[in-house]
């Protein structure tokens, strides 16, 4: 029969444990604000939530003690994402964790990433979340293009400040909506012939919602076109429509080619770029080529 | 113009390093752990593909960073010079170094010359002139040697019995090797002949010999001459473990070899008195000094271990060149700190001391030899470096230079790639201390130059 000492310790313990774990991944959360800010920029409270609640659970779950590990599992909910523990070569090395006796530590996954893998593990979690969202909202919502101007910077610099928005399409997070204003002044006073940059706006709301772009490519006889999509608009047809429209704007006469950069993680624009008539040409560093001969 | 989010963002794995580089120095008890990461390291070295590089050395120098894996560092800092050189040999596979393929006569035209130059170097880059790339095959020159000599300086002991009288007179440090210790008997034999013989009545005079050949130096004992033994061989070995020495003893230390005859102080011999006023006087001077005639830390150097910025011979100048390669270096290094607005002195030549030497060096003659256990192997490896090529690029190995060009004596291969190694140095030295090296110039030295010397 065990001793009342212990029955009454083990709660007690667990339940310092359990606020031990918590400071810690908030003091985690507080400093990558001041540290690495481009990992919690843009992201709404009940995001910031999801992945203090992610960093926790997978603290608990993994049964990391150590205040070493716990701040690097934390760490990587923001950095990488809060699901990052499901992308399958780490979810090999956390499988350790949960077996009886086991001595795990977070090096045992720090260990075996390459950077590669870093990237994939945080575009497997946006896409994860994603279409977990997508179950809940999938209404489409109409937009149009407006030339980018600098009433756009404020909007611009919020929508790809999201982790994301950056992290699926490769992007640098920007440093701040003072070098997007400008950067935008910059191309309207110093306009590029053939360089064209647009707002996507939503026809109803004449909300912000993305940025896209065509471009004459310097070196290859073809035409380029890129796009984004802020992150709470997502999976609701936006990119498809800008692809489109940019098609159009292009207009039936061009003669060029038009092809897309995606990186080769970026599974939605892959599908988006094929919805609109792009093929695959090529594939390096990561990076996906597409083109689309025939238009209109 | 492009817009503030274009090109591919390195940012994801740049964030994870950091959560690696924090991990590796917030854990605790990672003993065990850090000795696997090191395996890890080194299994992904071996299996490295091109764009790897830079994660990898992140990696390693988040663990040099690390307190816990002093024990290992040793083998991590081996594992980095491995990854930059084959970050070099991936970026220009033709590095190497050509000159004249002289044959042994042509080298040694008579007379008493020990130590001929080669002739018409040039480093083969990739980029012509390159003098990063002339830093980088530098590297691969040192490393090539590291990687095929041993060099362990030796444990040693504090030398605190010495009597306060000879504290107060720098000690003596002589590096010395072959002919069984003869030479050292005859000196001794002559203490009138020999300025260090006289002065071990009031100095503490240690020699520095090779592990191999110390039963050679115990019949001195008698003399109180120490010995002080260190695994390796070659002039730049006895040398770097004369600095490590002075450094132990922490005092101002004198280092010559065995045939100084002589050491004057404003030309007259130097007494007791001014032995121990010198020792007092270097404890201002910067960490190394040399002494007229040649100055250049030739035949006599002055260490100064109080100075702040520490300098040592590369072991791998193993024949020739040690001393001038090591002036080099602190000229070039003192320029660096001048750049990083930190500028220290280095090393200076003192004007009012001369050194007395015996220059009756025989005739030098093309004589076999024969080197045995782990210094012939590492002479016959050292000699097959094809980094040193002929000017229409014939690797400039023993079987050709012994088969084509009468070499009979493995040591003037080596003393034939000292050189070269030498020349390239001075052509590096000329242009970063010209005033005209850039930033890239500079991280190339530090990478490149100033880990065979620091």
């Amino acid at each position: 029969m065990p001793s009342a000492a212990f029955v009454v310790r083990g709660p007690q313990i667990q339940a310092m444990e359990a606020e031990y774990r918590k400071h810690i991944i908030h003091t985690v959360a507080w400093n990558l604000r001041i540290s690495a800010p481009h990992a919690i920029a843009g992201l709404s409270p009940a995001e910031v939530e999801l992945r203090l609640q992610a960093a926790l659970h997978g603290a608990i779950r993994y049964n990391l003690t150590d205040p070493a590990d716990i701040e690097a599992f934390a760490r990587l909910c923001f950095v990488i994402g809060p699901y990052f523990d499901r992308y399958e070569k780490f979810r090999r090395a956390f499988a350790a964790a949960t077996q009886p006796g086991s001595n795990f530590s977070m090096i045992e996954v720090l260990m075996v990433a390459t950077p590669e893998d870093w990237c994939r593990a945080a575009q497997a979690d946006i896409l994860l979340r994603s279409q977990e969202q997508s179950h809940t909202s999938a209404e489409r919502i109409p937009i149009r293009l407006e030339t980018l101007a600098p009433h756009h910077a404020e909007a611009w610099f919020q929508g790809v400040s999201h982790p994301d928005v950056w992290r699926l399409g490769g992007l640098q997070p920007p440093a701040s909506a003072k070098d997007v204003r400008d950067w935008i002044e910059g191309t309207r006073t110093h306009p590029q012939p053939g360089n064209y940059r647009f707002a996507l706006i939503t026809k109803q709301t004449g909300t912000f919602a993305g940025a896209a772009r065509i471009w004459k490519s310097q070196d290859e006889d073809c035409v380029y076109m890129s796009y984004w999509v802020v992150r709470d608009q997502w999976s609701k047809g936006i990119a498809t429509q800008a692809v489109r429209q940019l098609l159009v704007y292009l207009g039936p006469g061009i003669t060029q080619p038009v092809r897309l950069k995606i990186d080769s993680g970026n599974l939605p624009s892959l599908r988006v770029a094929e919805k609109c008539g792009f093929e695959a040409i090529s594939t390096e560093s990561g990076i996906t080529l597409l083109e689309r001969r025939h238009h209109g | 113009m492009d817009d503030p989010s274009s090109g591919r963002s390195r940012k994801i794995a740049e964030d994870a390093a950091t959560v690696v580089r924090n991990y590796l120095g917030l854990s605790p008890n990672k003993n065990l752990t850090a000795t696997q990461l090191i395996d890890e390291l080194e299994k992904k070295i071996k299996a490295i593909r091109p764009k790897e590089h830079a994660a990898v050395r992140e990696g390693c120098l988040a663990i040099l960073a690390c307190k816990h894996v002093l024990g290992d560092l040793k083998r991590l800092n081996e594992l980095l010079l491995l990854l930059r050189e084959r970050e070099i040999l991936e970026s220009c596979p033709k590095l190497c170094i050509t000159f004249q393929d002289l044959a042994w006569d042509d080298y040694y035209t008579g007379g008493n010359i020990k130590y001929p130059d080669v002739r018409a170097l040039q480093a083969k880059c990739c980029k012509p002139n390159d003098i990063v790339q002339k830093m980088q095959l530098f590297f691969l020159l040192q490393n090539d040697r590291r990687q095929k000599c041993t060099f362990v300086p030796a444990s040693i002991s504090d030398f605190n019995d010495d009597d306060e009288e000879k504290k107060k007179c720098p000690a003596l440090l002589i590096p010395s090797s072959g002919k069984h210790g003869k030479w050292l008997g005859e000196a001794l034999a002559k203490p009138k002949e020999f300025w260090w013989v006289r002065c071990l009545e009031f100095c503490r005079v240690i020699f520095l010999v090779s592990a191999d050949e110390a039963a050679d130096y115990e019949q001195f004992a008698k003399w109180k001459i120490d010995v002080v033994t260190y695994t390796g061989f070659g002039m730049g070995c006895g040398r770097a473990a004369g600095i490590a020495l002075a450094k132990k003893l922490n005092r101002v230390c004198m280092m010559t070899d065995d045939r100084t005859v002589d050491l004057f102080w404003n030309e007259t011999s130097v007494t007791k008195d001014d032995m121990a006023n010198l020792a007092k006087a270097f404890r201002k001077a910067p960490f190394i000094n040399g002494v007229l005639p040649k100055g250049e830390l030739n035949i006599l150097t002055i260490i100064n271990p109080a100075a702040p910025q520490h300098v040592t011979f590369s072991p791998f100048f193993i024949a020739s060149k040690e001393d001038k390669a090591l002036h080099l270096f602190c000229k070039m290094f003192e320029a660096y700190l001048n750049d990083q607005k930190a500028p220290c002195p280095i090393s200076r030549t003192s004007g009012n001391l001369r050194v007395g030497f015996d220059g009756a060096n025989p005739n030098y003659e093309n004589t076999a030899a024969k080197y045995e256990g782990s210094k012939g192997e590492a002479l016959a490896k050292v000699t097959k470096c094809d980094l040193y090529k002929s000017t229409d690029e014939v690797p400039l190995v023993w079987d050709y230079l012994k088969g084509k060009k009468g070499f009979l004596n493995l040591w003037d291969a080596i003393k034939m790639q000292d050189s070269a190694m030498y020349l390239l140095l001075k052509e590096i030295h000329d242009h970063l201390t010209s005033g005209k090296a850039s930033a890239e110039d500079w991280d190339a030295f530090d990478a490149y130059i100033r880990p065979w010397f620091t």
